[in-house]
C-alpha cells in the first residue's frame, strides 16, 4: 500500500511526509492554571434574581448561590438516615461476597499504599497547609466498602443506587459549616461561576426533579465535594490535582476517587449544562430567598480578613459569540 | 493483534463478574455454564436465567434508565483496534442483538480519579444525537474501569482514503458527501453549543453505508458559559487554526470551521495540507500558502501572545495550484473555511447552503443507480474490507 501511495506522490512529499503529531492535552496549558489570590478579592455581591449576568456574575456570589440552594434542601429535608447497608441475601451468593472480599483486600491495600507512601497527613500539598485540615469526619460507608456501580454486579439498580448514596453520608454530621467548607475550598481551590452554578444545578435535579438523594446535614458536605469536582471536570480545562483538592476537601484521595465516579453515575452523566438553565436556575434561586427570606439574613457572612488585597477580578473567559455568521 | 484470527481470541468481559467463584458444590455448574456461554454469540443470559429476572425488578429509580441496564458480559469482546493512553478500544459483539460494537475500556486506577476526557465524553456525546455523531449506547463501571459502547463504523477516514489505493484521493462525489455530513455533524455540535476542538481524518469515521460520523469527543466542550479556563492547547497540530497557534484562548466554533478546511483539501490529495512539526513551523507552513497576516489584513493580529513582528512575509498562493482537482464552487468554500481571521471564517450552516453542495442529492442518485449496476456484475460498491480502528479516541498500532 505504501509503496503505491508514493509512486503516486512528488517525489520530495513522499519522502518527508512526518507523522501525525499526538493528540493535544488542554490540561497542558499552563497558561490556563487559575491563581488563588483572585478568590480573595471577590466580594460576592448578589445582585436582584432579574439583574443576573452570568458573564458579570463573581464566582464567589456564585458559589453563595450554590450554599444558599443546598443549605435551603436540607432544611427542607431533615436528617434522614441513609439506606441501611446491603444485607447478604438469605441464600448468600458466594461469587459476590468473594468478589467483595478480594475488592476488600484491594481497597485495603490500596488505602494503606498510599497513607504510608503519601505525604497526605504529614507536609504541605501544592501550597495548602498541613495544619489546615478541613474536618468533615469519616464515611458512613468505610473506606473498605467496594464500588458495584451500576452494571458491575447482580444487584437490582435501588440497592446499587442505595450503596451509592451511603458513600456520601458522614456517620454524624460534620462540625463545619456548609459556608465555611466552600470558602475554603474557594480558597485553596478557586472555581469558577459556571461550576459553582452547575454543582448547585446538579444536586437540585438529583433532590428534586429526579429525588434520587434526600440532602441532609450528614451528607451534603460530600455531595458538594463530588459535585465541583465533576463539575469542573466537565467544564473546565484545568482541574486541580487530586491530591489538592482532596485535601482541601477533607477526604482521602482514594475516597475523592469513589465520589466523583459516584456522583457521575447517579447524575447518570448528565453533566451537560448552558447558559439558559444555569440562567435559569440562578434566577429561580434568588427568586427563592426574595421570597422566603428578608434580605439581610441571607447574606452568607464572610470572613472579611481574609478577602483583603488586590483589586483585580479573576479572568473569566468565555467564547460566547460563534464568528460564524 | 491479527484480526484475521477473528473471534477465535474472543473472550468474556470481566468473566470473574459475570457468575459466582469456584467456591461450592455449585461451582462446576457454573463453570460449565461458563464454559458453554463462552462457546456462544448467544445470549449468554438464557443459561443464567437467575441474574436476568433478578435485574428486572421494577422499582427503578428515575434517571437511570438509559446507561445501566447491561452487563458486561452482554457484550462478547473481539479484537482490539487500538490502544492510547488512557483506553484501549475493542471490537465487541452484543450477545443479545448480535450487533457490533466498539466497546472503549478507560482505566480508572490514574492518581487523578476519572480523566475528565472521559466525563466529558460521555456526558457530552449522550446528549448529542445525530446521524453524523457516532452514538454512545452504554456507559458500564466496573470495579477499575468504565466501559463505553459506541456503534461500530467500518474505518476511520484516513484508513478509508488510505484504502482508495489511489494515493489516499478520494473522488469527486466521496468528497463532496463527506463534507456536506462532517459540516453537519459540526453544524449541530455548534447548535448544541459544543466545540469539537480535535477534528481531524482519524476522528471521523465511515461505514460501509459511506455515512461519516464525528467521533472522539474526550477533547470536546461547552461554549458560552462563565468559566474560568479556556485552554490553548486543543487540536491536533496539523489541523490547528491559525488564530490558536497565534496563543488564542478565546476562539470559538470556527476553529472547526479550520479543521474541516484542512480536512476537505487532504481528501482532494491524499496528503495533510499544512504537515507541520512544531507551533512555529506550522505557522510558517499555513502562512507560505495563505500569505502572511498583518495588521492591516488582520486587525489586531499584533496583540496575539505568540505574534512576532519578524515572521517571514509570504504572499498569498492560489489554492488551486494545491489543489489541482478542484473546481471551481469548491475552491470558493475551501477558501472561505481557511480564512486566517477566525470571524472571516464561514459558520457550519453556511457552508452547508453553499452553492457546491447543490447538486450533491442528484450525484448520489447517480451513484446509487451506478452502484446498483455494479451489484447486478457481481461486485459490491462501497466494499471496505479489512481492520478498522482509530477514531475512537486512540491511534491504532498495526
Amino acid at each position: 500500500m505504501e509503496t503505491i501511495n508514493e509512486s503516486h506522490a512528488a517525489p520530495d512529499l513522499a519522502t518527508s511526509l512526518p507523522q501525525l503529531p499526538r493528540p493535544p492535552s488542554p490540561s497542558a496549558d499552563r497558561g490556563i492554571v487559575p491563581g488563588t489570590e483572585s478568590s480573595l478579592t471577590d466580594s460576592g455581591t448578589l445582585p436582584n434574581a432579574d439583574d443576573i449576568d452570568l458573564f458579570t456574575l463573581s464566582p464567589v456570589a456564585a458559589l453563595r448561590m450554590l450554599c444558599s440552594t443546598v443549605e435551603t434542601l436540607v432544611h427542607i429535608t431533615g436528617d434522614v438516615p441513609p439506606t441501611p447497608p446491603i444485607s447478604p441475601p438469605s441464600t448468600p451468593n458466594l461469587g459476590l461476597i468473594q468478589a467483595e472480599k478480594e475488592s476488600v483486600a484491594r481497597h485495603t491495600k490500596e488505602h494503606r499504599r498510599r497513607q504510608s507512601g503519601g505525604a497526605e497527613n504529614t507536609g504541605d500539598v501544592d501550597g495548602v497547609p498541613a495544619r489546615a485540615k478541613t474536618p468533615i469526619g469519616s464515611p458512613e460507608a468505610g473506606p473498605s466498602e467496594p464500588l458495584h456501580v451500576i452494571g458491575s454486579n447482580m444487584e437490582p439498580l435501588n440497592i446499587q443506587h442505595g450503596a451509592i448514596i451511603r458513600k456520601f453520608y458522614s456517620k454524624k454530621p460534620p462540625p463545619i459549616s456548609l459556608e465555611e467548607y466552600l470558602l475554603r475550598l474557594h480558597r485553596y481551590c478557586p472555581m469558577s461561576t459556571a461550576v459553582y452554578l452547575a454543582t448547585s444545578l446538579y444536586i437540585f435535579k438529583l433532590a428534586v426533579v429526579e429525588r434520587i438523594i434526600p440532602v441532609t446535614s450528614r451528607n451534603v458536605h460530600r455531595l458538594v465535594l463530588a459535585g465541583l469536582r465533576v463539575a469542573m471536570k466537565a467544564l473546565e480545562d484545568f482541574s486541580y490535582p487530586h491530591r489538592r483538592f482532596a485535601k482541601v476537601g477533607g477526604v482521602g484521595e482514594t475516597e475523592l476517587g469513589r465520589l466523583e465516579v459516584s456522583f457521575c453515575f447517579v447524575t447518570n452523566f448528565e453533566l451537560r449544562v448552558d447558559r439558559e438553565g444555569l440562567l435559569e436556575h440562578a434566577k429561580s434561586i434568588r427568586h427563592r430567598e426574595s421570597l422566603y427570606r428578608p434580605q439581610e439574613n441571607l447574606r452568607p457572612q464572610l470572613p472579611t480578613r481574609d478577602l483583603v488585597a488586590e483589586q483585580s477580578k479573576p479572568p473569566t473567559v468565555t467564547a460566547e459569540t460563534p464568528a460564524a455568521a | 493483534m491479527d484480526p484475521s484470527r477473528g473471534t477465535s481470541c474472543a473472550r468474556n468481559i470481566n468473566p470473574q463478574h459475570t457468575t459466582s467463584l469456584p467456591l461450592t458444590h455449585q461451582s462446576s455448574r457454573n463453570n460449565l455454564k461458563r464454559q458453554i456461554t463462552d462457546q456462544l454469540v448467544a445470549p449468554s443470559d438464557v443459561l443464567n436465567y437467575e441474574r436476568t429476572v433478578k435485574r428486572q425488578k421494577p422499582e427503578q429509580l428515575p434517571g437511570s434508565q438509559a446507561m445501566d441496564k447491561r452487563h458486561p458480559s452482554s457484550f462478547q469482546q473481539l479484537e482490539k483496534l487500538g490502544e492510547g493512553t488512557y483506553a484501549t478500544v475493542f471490537k465487541g459483539r452484543n450477545r443479545q442483538t448480535g450487533e457490533l460494537v466498539a466497546l472503549k475500556e478507560i482505566h480508572l486506577d490514574s492518581e487523578e480519579g476519572t480523566p475528565s476526557t472521559a466525563i466529558r465524553e460521555i456526558s457530552l456525546m449522550k446528549e448529542l444525537k445525530h446521524d453524523n455523531i457516532v452514538s454512545l449506547h452504554d456507559v458500564i463501571h466496573t470495579e477499575n474501569k468504565l466501559m463505553l459502547v459506541f456503534e461500530y463504523m467500518d474505518k476511520d477516514l484516513k484508513k478509508y482514503m488510505d484504502s482508495r489505493g489511489s494515493g489516499g484521493q478520494l473522488d469527486y462525489i466521496t468528497i463532496k458527501s463527506f463534507m456536506h455530513q462532517l459540516l453537519q455533524g459540526i453544524a449541530f455540535c455548534h447548535e448544541n453549543r459544543v466545540l469539537h476542538r480535535d477534528l481531524k481524518p482519524q476522528n471521523l469515521l465511515i461505514n460501509n453505508k459511506g455515512q461519516l460520523k464525528l467521533a472522539d469527543f474526550g477533547l470536546a466542550r461547552a461554549f458560552g458559559i462563565p468559566v474560568n479556563t479556556f485552554s490553548n492547547e486543543v487540536v491536533t497540530l496539523w489541523y490547528r487554526a491559525p488564530d490558536v497557534l497565534l496563543g488564542s484562548r478565546t476562539y470559538n466554533t470556527s476553529i472547526d470551521i479550520w479543521s474541516a478546511g484542512c480536512i476537505m483539501a487532504e481528501m482532494y490529495t491524499g496528503r495533510p495540507l499544512f504537515p507541520g512539526t512544531t507551533n512555529e513551523d506550522q505557522l510558517q507552513k499555513i502562512f507560505r500558502i495563505m500569505g502572511t497576516p498583518s495588521e492591516r489584513s488582520w486587525p489586531g493580529i499584533s496583540q496575539f501572545p505568540e505574534y512576532k513582528s519578524n515572521f517571514h512575509v509570504y504572499a498569498t498562493q492560489d489554492l488551486r495550484m494545491f489543489l489541482p482537482q478542484i473546481d471551481q464552487m469548491g475552491l470558493d468554500l475551501i477558501s472561505r473555511m481557511l480564512q486566517l481571521r477566525p470571524e472571516m471564517r464561514i459558520g457550519a450552516l453556511e457552508a452547508l447552503s453553499h452553492l457546491w453542495f447543490r447538486d450533491l442529492p442528484q450525484l448520489r442518485q447517480q451513484q446509487a443507480q451506478q452502484a446498483q449496476q455494479m451489484q447486478l456484475g457481481g461486485q459490491g460498491s462501497m466494499l471496505m474490507g479489512g481492520a478498522s480502528g482509530g477514531g475512537y479516541g486512540v491511534p491504532v498500532y498495526q
